[in-house]
Protein backbone atom coordinates (compact mmCIF):
# COMPACT_ATOMS: atom_id res chain seq x y z
CA UNK A 1 0.00 0.00 0.00
CA UNK A 2 2.51 2.09 1.01
CA UNK A 3 5.02 1.59 -1.78
CA UNK A 4 1.62 2.54 -4.21
CA UNK A 5 1.20 5.65 -2.90
CA UNK A 6 4.57 6.70 -3.09
CA UNK A 7 4.73 5.47 -6.85
CA UNK A 8 1.91 7.65 -7.76
CA UNK A 9 3.70 10.52 -6.05
CA UNK A 10 6.53 10.00 -8.68
CA UNK A 11 3.78 9.31 -11.16
CA UNK A 12 2.68 12.85 -13.07
CA UNK A 13 0.27 13.81 -15.82
CA UNK A 14 1.21 15.71 -18.38
CA UNK A 15 -0.87 16.30 -21.10
CA UNK A 16 -2.79 12.97 -21.93
CA UNK A 17 0.23 10.76 -20.45
CA UNK A 18 1.48 10.07 -17.44
CA UNK A 19 5.22 10.65 -16.89
CA UNK A 20 7.59 9.47 -14.14
CA UNK A 21 9.58 11.82 -12.48
CA UNK A 22 13.02 10.49 -14.33
CA UNK A 23 10.68 11.21 -17.74
CA UNK A 24 9.97 14.54 -16.53
CA UNK A 25 13.52 15.74 -15.62
CA UNK A 26 14.61 14.44 -18.70
CA UNK A 27 12.37 16.50 -20.88
CA UNK A 28 12.30 19.73 -18.58
CA UNK A 29 15.69 19.64 -17.13
CA UNK A 30 17.33 21.46 -20.49
CA UNK A 31 14.56 24.26 -21.22
CA UNK A 32 15.07 24.93 -17.63
CA UNK A 33 18.31 25.19 -17.79
CA UNK A 34 18.56 27.57 -21.01
CA UNK A 35 16.05 29.72 -19.53
CA UNK A 36 17.91 30.58 -16.42
CA UNK A 37 21.34 30.46 -18.07
CA UNK A 38 20.14 32.86 -20.41
CA UNK A 39 17.90 35.20 -17.89
CA UNK A 40 21.00 35.59 -15.62
CA UNK A 41 24.26 33.81 -17.55
CA UNK A 42 25.37 32.53 -14.71
CA UNK A 43 25.97 28.38 -15.36
CA UNK A 44 26.35 27.92 -11.13
CA UNK A 45 22.99 29.53 -10.79
CA UNK A 46 21.39 27.60 -12.87
CA UNK A 47 22.50 24.61 -12.58
CA UNK A 48 21.45 24.86 -8.70
CA UNK A 49 17.79 26.33 -10.04
CA UNK A 50 17.48 23.26 -12.12
CA UNK A 51 18.18 20.94 -9.07
CA UNK A 52 15.72 23.12 -6.91
CA UNK A 53 13.43 22.91 -9.08
CA UNK A 54 13.24 19.42 -9.14
CA UNK A 55 13.74 18.92 -5.29
CA UNK A 56 10.91 21.47 -4.84
CA UNK A 57 8.79 19.56 -7.66
CA UNK A 58 8.88 16.33 -5.57
CA UNK A 59 8.37 17.59 -1.84
CA UNK A 60 5.90 20.74 -2.60
CA UNK A 61 2.55 21.18 -1.17
CA UNK A 62 0.86 22.34 -3.90
CA UNK A 63 1.02 19.73 -5.70
CA UNK A 64 0.92 20.17 -10.19
CA UNK A 65 -2.66 20.11 -10.95
CA UNK A 66 -3.40 18.97 -14.41
CA UNK A 67 -6.73 21.52 -14.80
CA UNK A 68 -4.58 24.51 -13.56
CA UNK A 69 -2.09 24.50 -16.98
CA UNK A 70 0.03 22.59 -18.38
CA UNK A 71 3.68 21.03 -16.56
CA UNK A 72 6.23 23.03 -18.38
CA UNK A 73 4.94 25.77 -17.00
CA UNK A 74 4.22 24.69 -13.65
CA UNK A 75 7.54 23.59 -13.96
CA UNK A 76 8.86 27.12 -15.02
CA UNK A 77 7.16 28.88 -12.93
CA UNK A 78 8.93 26.71 -10.19
CA UNK A 79 12.12 27.74 -11.34
CA UNK A 80 11.52 31.10 -12.20
CA UNK A 81 10.39 31.64 -8.92
CA UNK A 82 13.22 30.20 -6.63
CA UNK A 83 15.47 32.23 -9.52
CA UNK A 84 13.89 35.58 -8.60
CA UNK A 85 14.26 34.64 -4.70
CA UNK A 86 17.80 33.75 -5.63
CA UNK A 87 18.70 36.81 -7.32
CA UNK A 88 16.90 39.18 -4.62
CA UNK A 89 18.95 37.29 -2.05
CA UNK A 90 22.19 37.99 -3.92
CA UNK A 91 21.10 41.51 -4.19
CA UNK A 92 20.86 42.03 -0.43
CA UNK A 93 24.44 40.15 0.33
CA UNK A 94 26.13 42.65 -2.29
CA UNK A 95 24.27 45.45 -0.38
CA UNK A 96 25.98 44.13 2.72
CA UNK A 97 29.42 42.44 1.27
CA UNK A 98 30.22 43.72 -2.19
CA UNK A 99 33.44 42.01 -2.72
CA UNK A 100 31.46 38.68 -1.81
CA UNK A 101 29.01 38.48 -4.97
CA UNK A 102 30.17 38.61 -8.59
CA UNK A 103 28.85 40.24 -11.01
CA UNK A 104 28.47 38.64 -14.22
CA UNK A 105 27.52 41.85 -16.07
CA UNK A 106 30.47 43.49 -15.25
CA UNK A 107 32.36 40.80 -16.33
CA UNK A 108 31.56 41.35 -20.02
CA UNK A 109 34.44 41.94 -22.57
CA UNK A 110 34.45 44.12 -25.44
CA UNK A 111 33.76 41.62 -27.94
CA UNK A 112 30.53 40.88 -26.04
CA UNK A 113 29.24 43.82 -26.52
CA UNK A 114 28.18 42.54 -30.15
CA UNK A 115 26.57 39.37 -29.47
CA UNK A 116 22.99 39.01 -28.71
CA UNK A 117 23.89 37.44 -25.50
CA UNK A 118 24.95 41.12 -24.38
CA UNK A 119 21.52 42.49 -25.68
CA UNK A 120 19.11 40.12 -24.23
CA UNK A 121 21.43 41.08 -20.60
CA UNK A 122 20.90 44.56 -21.33
CA UNK A 123 16.89 44.03 -21.09
CA UNK A 124 14.56 45.11 -18.46
CA UNK A 125 14.44 42.07 -15.95
CA UNK A 126 10.82 42.00 -16.94
CA UNK A 127 11.35 42.19 -20.72
CA UNK A 128 13.65 39.87 -20.48
CA UNK A 129 11.55 36.91 -19.01
CA UNK A 130 9.00 37.37 -21.31
CA UNK A 131 11.03 37.63 -24.59
CA UNK A 132 13.32 33.85 -23.50
CA UNK A 133 9.80 32.24 -22.33
CA UNK A 134 8.06 33.23 -25.74
CA UNK A 135 10.92 32.99 -28.53
CA UNK A 136 13.13 30.42 -27.23
CA UNK A 137 10.83 28.47 -25.02
CA UNK A 138 7.30 28.60 -27.99
CA UNK A 139 5.49 29.64 -24.79
CA UNK A 140 1.64 31.34 -24.90
CA UNK A 141 1.31 34.12 -23.70
CA UNK A 142 -1.50 32.52 -21.28
CA UNK A 143 1.34 30.57 -19.96
CA UNK A 144 3.83 33.21 -19.97
CA UNK A 145 1.55 35.64 -17.37
CA UNK A 146 0.77 32.37 -15.21
CA UNK A 147 4.97 31.63 -14.51
CA UNK A 148 5.59 35.64 -14.52
CA UNK A 149 2.21 36.01 -12.55
CA UNK A 150 1.46 39.14 -14.87
CA UNK A 151 -1.61 39.66 -17.17
CA UNK A 152 -2.13 38.77 -20.36
CA UNK A 153 -1.95 42.22 -22.07
CA UNK A 154 0.99 43.07 -20.12
CA UNK A 155 2.97 40.06 -21.91
CA UNK A 156 2.10 41.55 -25.08
CA UNK A 157 3.01 44.86 -24.56
CA UNK A 158 6.65 43.44 -22.25
CA UNK A 159 7.15 41.33 -25.38
CA UNK A 160 6.60 44.34 -27.96
CA UNK A 161 8.91 46.20 -26.10
CA UNK A 162 11.63 43.74 -25.97
CA UNK A 163 11.63 43.06 -29.55
CA UNK A 164 11.86 47.04 -29.86
CA UNK A 165 14.77 47.48 -27.72
CA UNK A 166 16.26 44.21 -29.10
CA UNK A 167 16.11 45.29 -32.83
CA UNK A 168 17.11 49.13 -31.70
CA UNK A 169 20.15 47.55 -29.59
CA UNK A 170 21.33 45.44 -32.42
CA UNK A 171 20.94 47.46 -35.21
CA UNK A 172 23.14 49.90 -33.34
CA UNK A 173 25.31 46.90 -32.62
CA UNK A 174 25.55 46.37 -36.67
CA UNK A 175 26.77 49.90 -36.93
CA UNK A 176 29.23 49.92 -35.02
CA UNK A 177 30.83 47.07 -36.50
CA UNK B 1 -5.83 33.41 -35.08
CA UNK B 2 -2.56 33.23 -33.02
CA UNK B 3 -0.23 36.39 -34.06
CA UNK B 4 3.23 35.58 -34.02
CA UNK B 5 5.29 38.83 -32.83
CA UNK B 6 8.58 37.20 -34.47
CA UNK B 7 7.01 36.38 -37.59
CA UNK B 8 8.26 39.53 -39.77
CA UNK B 9 11.38 39.76 -37.38
CA UNK B 10 13.95 37.89 -39.45
CA UNK B 11 16.85 38.93 -39.10
CA UNK B 12 16.02 39.40 -35.29
CA UNK B 13 15.29 35.76 -35.62
CA UNK B 14 18.98 34.66 -36.81
CA UNK B 15 20.44 36.72 -33.94
CA UNK B 16 18.29 35.14 -31.23
CA UNK B 17 19.04 32.17 -32.50
CA UNK B 18 22.92 32.20 -32.51
CA UNK B 19 22.27 32.32 -28.56
CA UNK B 20 22.75 28.60 -27.54
CA UNK B 21 22.89 27.49 -23.82
CA UNK B 22 23.58 23.53 -23.22
CA UNK B 23 23.39 22.02 -20.24
CA UNK B 24 26.19 20.21 -18.91
CA UNK B 25 25.53 16.29 -18.03
CA UNK B 26 26.58 16.64 -14.68
CA UNK B 27 23.55 18.68 -13.53
CA UNK B 28 22.00 16.30 -11.15
CA UNK B 29 22.23 14.83 -7.35
CA UNK B 30 24.73 17.47 -6.47
CA UNK B 31 24.56 17.41 -2.95
CA UNK B 32 25.06 20.52 -0.59
CA UNK B 33 28.67 20.05 0.48
CA UNK B 34 29.19 19.99 -3.50
CA UNK B 35 27.49 22.79 -3.75
CA UNK B 36 29.18 25.33 -1.01
CA UNK B 37 32.88 24.22 -2.33
CA UNK B 38 31.68 25.09 -5.99
CA UNK B 39 30.94 28.68 -4.24
CA UNK B 40 33.99 28.58 -2.40
CA UNK B 41 35.93 28.11 -5.86
CA UNK B 42 33.49 30.51 -7.89
CA UNK B 43 35.24 33.51 -8.79
CA UNK B 44 34.74 36.94 -6.71
CA UNK B 45 35.90 40.38 -7.12
CA UNK B 46 38.84 41.68 -5.68
CA UNK B 47 37.53 44.09 -2.82
CA UNK B 48 40.71 46.25 -2.93
CA UNK B 49 40.63 46.12 -6.79
CA UNK B 50 39.44 49.90 -7.34
CA UNK B 51 42.37 50.79 -5.06
CA UNK B 52 45.08 48.86 -6.35
CA UNK B 53 44.32 50.05 -10.09
CA UNK B 54 46.49 53.07 -9.19
CA UNK B 55 50.13 53.08 -7.98
CA UNK B 56 49.64 56.04 -5.67
CA UNK B 57 47.04 53.93 -3.84
CA UNK B 58 49.01 50.88 -3.64
CA UNK B 59 51.51 52.45 -2.10
CA UNK B 60 49.85 53.75 0.41
CA UNK B 61 48.13 50.26 1.29
CA UNK B 62 51.58 49.42 1.76
CA UNK B 63 52.59 52.36 4.05
CA UNK B 64 48.89 52.04 6.17
CA UNK B 65 50.76 48.69 7.97
CA UNK B 66 53.99 50.62 9.18
CA UNK B 67 52.22 54.01 9.97
CA UNK B 68 49.55 51.76 12.27
CA UNK B 69 53.09 49.89 13.96
CA UNK B 70 54.41 53.40 14.26
CA UNK B 71 51.36 54.92 16.07
CA UNK B 72 51.26 51.83 18.15
CA UNK B 73 54.92 52.14 19.18
CA UNK B 74 54.22 55.48 19.85
CA UNK B 75 50.99 54.92 22.42
CA UNK B 76 53.07 52.40 24.15
CA UNK B 77 55.75 54.86 24.72
CA UNK B 78 53.57 57.53 26.09
CA UNK B 79 51.99 55.19 28.53
CA UNK B 80 54.80 53.45 29.90
CA UNK B 81 57.10 56.38 30.22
Amino acid sequence: MMEKSVENVEMVMDGQEQLSIDQIYTLYSKPIYSFILRYTRDEQLSMDIVQDTFVRFQSTKRPYDPLKGTLKAFLFQMAYRLMVNKLNRRKKWKALLPFLVPDPVNERTQDDKMTIQHAIASLPEQQRAVILLSYYHDLPHKEISKILDIPVGTVKSRLHSAIHTLKKQLEVDFHET
Amino acid sequence: MKHDPFQDETKLKERLNEYTAEMPEHVRNKGNFRRFISYLSSPTQNPLEPIMSKQKHLSVIQLIPIALTLLITFVQVLIFF
